[in-house]
């Protein structure tokens, strides 16, 4: 028997946006007018979606892509009729519409087939101009620029993983960024100081690293003073933090980006707690911690398991220092990114209902002070003044029992949505009381929820 | 008891290429030459004898492929300057074609923009045809001549244009932003210069991807525009060579689809286009998910039913990882992972080598046999299109009875399965057969039996 104990009179902060998502799961508008996907993100709270790898290859053409967008980049910046936002507004107007930010990277989709030939990958050619673009960009989107809008959309990405090839033995492999670090951190200074300047209401931030997973492999703590190892991706960080804090003004970076996959919640900890101690180390003690592209494991595509895996993952990061994180990714029924979907069908697989429970715990607000006897079992709890949510992973325990005690609720009224082999989000009922126990299978996610 | 009668004695011709295909297997290059994921030597087991080059990348031909916006980038560009063309990716695509003895048939044009409503970008008539017959003519030297570091490779079919039918008034054409008399005069420009420039090569020009031919309904454009084109391209003043029609099936229903080819064979014929090649450009199931046995009977009744239709070739549109109702899934990380219909084809494929169609012959509507043979052997593909177990007996005439296999696909046994074994790919037994040969055949069940 297991126990859990919340306690209700400690509030230890906010729960947060964890249960964003990248991407939308179409490619073509009509497609998503018939089938409506975006009422599933709006039913299961979904708080951001981060556009990257939108479309498919390049883009699909049409999406998000600052090549997409601004086409010919020897054209005048300044003329509306030199940008294509066409789909992207459909995109982000849908997303809007529905109760979900944006997080907006801009740059370009990754090329896998970097090697063989490249189109977007080089570095731009001038900087300042590139920056004018998003500006542009950010302009149309906010303060209604070339038939533009006022969305207010607040996070803006310059990049994605320009050191994605530095832990690959061959060249050629540089699916994002074809120059070196210097040539990005330069890129990145240029864009965010510029754009803050412009726009001093928005988030800027980069650069979505690939990971930092030698903090896991060398057991690097927070507290040591290593900014070197074997890890390029590693050095990476730290020689950006370097390069943005070298001058007298530190350059701009609301939020720091990063990713990870098949990686287990502890681990994802591990790096969460990590990077914001860096980067308060290196003087953003503000600095928002982003992991905006995040997948446990995508072999485990519509499983139980996979649930239980996504789902300790977000209560794992809301204990661990983690701000804000993207699920990696929605886009495409055929992506084996796809956790939320059927392949063919389209019908929901389990996991969503692991984003809708979670959304419980965001709506409530206030997190409480929570504890397990298991360490394979991760817990979340919130409440506001008359509710009160637990949420309960059952990571890797086994089949179990719990005990469940909530000090201090007083609670008439129970009831639990299950996520097991048996039950997708089915609603069950119990007594209404603090304190009581509960079967739980291996790998189920349930939500219990306490009114008084 | 339903019966198949093979009579070996009657050759009917040559078993055709009717399990040929659109589209492509994979268009990850860092997939097939990076991962050797092989998905592509799946070819070598299900034949694919032409593959009809429309639809590879899916929209926008993914910026990169076959199409000719992603070939000749710059309209206005010179066709004569050697730079003024990007062959990289479309050159992958053909030459692993050669790589594994298939043969293309080479789409001159753009694909389908499905959100054209909201914005098109490349299915204007060309703005000007001499220069687009060029560029084609560039691009033809190119795959075999060897123009700009080109190819030899011998391609016979050159298809102008897709789906200019698509729809009658052009606002609401995926295809074509002109009328149909627009594409008349497109086709005859680009097919006469075509044809003149490699007069005595042998090489075929047709076309257009026809994609709606609806005999049921008296009002149906598709038909309508067919019909007004043929007697177009031969009439005096407007001749044009036109040595194949493509054409797109409307639906899964074998019956339907034969009476469609009868009707365009005889609408040719009238014209005295005799020698005109009749081709199914592409056909589908409507079986979403390629885990349902009922691929396998949609794919197997209707590769029987081709082969004894007038078309001389059928390309089936489901052989794209994560196409759906396709013979591969259900991801793309999947892709190569066979399901039902890649067996289907596989057994077809094993006709087709034999070589020459030997008559089969049978009294239940709901069960379509095909038989190929050589001199030492005989095989016959039985399908069973239908909902309820059938059984089948076998009346031989001169077939060779030394010994046999069977080969079948069919849904796997579910009192053993869970949900998820269930949703595994076909199983396949191989058995010796002797004596009278009479079995039972699940619901959708296909059966190859080879008699040496």
């Amino acid at each position: 028997m297991e126990k859990i104990v919340v306690d209700s009179s400690v509030v230890t902060g906010k729960i947060r946006p964890l249960h964003g998502v990248c991407c939308v799961p179409w490619d073509s508008v009509t497609e998503e007018l018939q089938r409506n996907y975006i009422k599933d993100y709006e039913e299961a709270g979904v708080p951001i979606c981060r556009y990257h790898d939108q479309g498919g290859r390049y883009g699909g053409g049409t999406y998000v892509d600052i090549p997409n967008i601004f086409r010919d980049f020897d054209a005048d910046e300044n003329d509306p009729a030199n940008y294509d936002f066409t789909f992207t507004d459909f995109l982000v107007t849908r997303c809007i519409e529905h109760g979900v930010q944006v997080l907006y990277r801009l740059g370009i989709t990754i090329e896998n087939d970097n090697f063989y030939k490249h189109y977007r990958t080089d570095p731009p050619k001038d900087y300042n101009k590139w920056a004018r673009i998003c500006e542009h960009v950010i302009a149309h989107y906010n303060e209604g620029w070339a038939d533009g809008f006022k969305y207010n959309i607040l996070y803006w990405e310059i990049w994605n993983e320009p050191e994605v090839r530095k832990e690959f033995a061959r060249s050629g492999d540089e699916q994002m960024w074809n120059g070196t670090d210097e040539q990005y951190w330069e890129l990145y200074s240029v864009a965010a100081t510029h754009l803050k300047e412009r726009f001093p209401y928005i988030k800027v931030g980069g650069y979505s690293s690939i990971g930092l997973y030698q903090v896991i492999r060398a057991g690097i703590s927070p507290s040591q003073n290593v900014d070197h190892s074997p890890s390029k991706l590693f050095n990476c960080f730290h020689g950006f933090l370097k390069y943005i804090t070298k001058g007298e003004k530190k350059v701009p970076l609301d939020f720091f980006t990063w990713h990870s996959y098949h990686t287990k919640p502890k681990e994802n900890s591990i790096m969460s707690v990590y990077i914001k101690t860096q980067l308060a180390r290196y003087g953003y003690p503000d600095c928002e911690n982003i992991n905006d592209e995040w997948n446990p494991n995508i072999t485990l595509r519509g499983k139980l398991q996979d649930c239980a895996n996504v789902a300790g993952n977000m209560l794992s990061y809301q204990k661990n220092m983690l701000d804000m994180a993207t699920y990696y990714a929605l886009s495409r029924l055929s992506s084996n990114y796809n956790g939320w979907y059927h392949p063919y069908t389209g019908e929901r697989l389990r996991t969503y209902y692991v984003f809708k429970g979670f959304n419980q715990l965001y709506r409530l607000g206030n997190e409480l002070e929570s504890s397990c006897s298991n360490e394979n079992i991760y817990i979340g709890a919130a409440k506001n003044d008359n509710k009160l949510c637990l949420m309960i992973a059952n990571y890797d325990g086994g089949d179990t029992e719990v005990e469940v005690d909530i000090k201090g609720f007083g609670a008439t009224k129970a009831k639990m949505n299950c996520i097991d082999e048996d039950k997708w989000y089915d609603e069950v009922a119990l007594e209404g009381k603090d304190n009581l126990t509960i079967a739980l299978p291996k790998h189920a996610v349930y939500l219990l929820s306490f009114e008084k | 008891m339903s019966i198949v009668t093979i009579n070996n004695n009657k050759v009917l011709g040559r078993i055709k290429p009717v399990h040929s295909a659109m589209g492509f297997i994979s268009t990850s290059v860092r997939g097939e030459i990076r991962w050797n994921k092989n998905v592509l030597s799946h070819i070598d087991q299900i034949g694919m004898p032409y593959v009809r080059l429309n639809g590879v990348g899916g929209r926008y031909g993914s910026n990169v492929f076959v199409d000719v916006t992603n070939i000749f980038r710059n309209f206005d560009a010179d066709e004569f300057l050697e730079e003024s063309y990007d062959f990289a990716f479309t050159d992958w695509v053909i030459w692993e074609c050669q790589l594994r003895g298939v043969k293309p048939i080479f789409r001159l044009g753009v694909g389908k923009e499905p959100d054209h409503w909201l914005k098109y970008y490349n299915i204007d008539p060309p703005k000007d045809y001499a220069k687009f017959a060029r560029i084609c003519e560039h691009i033809i030297l190119h795959y075999n001549i060897g123009w700009h570091n080109g190819f030899k490779a011998g391609i016979k079919y050159w298809e102008i244009w897709d789906g200019p039918d698509n729809a009658k008034a052009v606002k609401d054409n995926a295809c074509w932003k002109g009328t149909k008399e627009e594409y008349f005069e497109f086709y005859r420009v680009i097919a006469n210069y075509l044809s003149e420039c490699f007069a005595g090569k042998g090489w075929k020009f047709g076309g257009y991807g026809a994609t709606g031919i609806d005999l049921e309904d008296k009002d149906n454009y598709s038909k309508e525009f067919f019909e007004d084109f043929v007697k177009y391209v031969t009439a005096e003043e407007t001749k044009a060579p036109f040595d194949f029609f493509t054409w797109n099936a409307i639906t899964e229903c074998p019956e339907t689809n034969v009476k469609v080819a009868n009707y365009i064979r005889e609408t040719l014929d009238n014209v005295g286009l005799t020698e005109c090649e009749n081709i199914c450009g592409c056909w589908k199931t409507n079986v979403v998910d390629p885990s349902n046995i009922k691929c396998a009977s949609v794919i197997g009744a209707n590769l029987a039913s081709w082969q004894n239709s007038c078309v001389s070739k059928a390309m089936f549109s489901g052989i794209a990882a994560g196409s759906k109702g396709g013979l591969f899934g259900p991801t793309v990380s999947a892709a190569g992972v066979p399901s039902y219909g890649y067996y289907v084809m596989q057994a077809f494929n094993k006709l087709y080598k034999l070589g020459f169609q030997v008559e089969a012959v049978s009294d239940d509507a709901d069960v379509y046999a095909v038989a190929g043979a050589d001199v030492n052997k005989v095989s016959v593909l039985v399908t069973n299109y239908s909902d309820e177990e059938k059984e089948v007996a076998l009346s031989t005439i001169d077939v060779p009875k030394n010994k046999g296999t069977a080969t079948i696909i069919k849904e796997l046994d579910l009192e053993n399965m869970t949900a998820e074994e269930r949703r595994s790919i076909a199983i396949i037994r191989s058995m010796w057969i002797d004596g009278p040969i009479r079995f039972k055949m699940s619901p959708n069940e296909v059966r190859l039996i080879e008699f040496e």
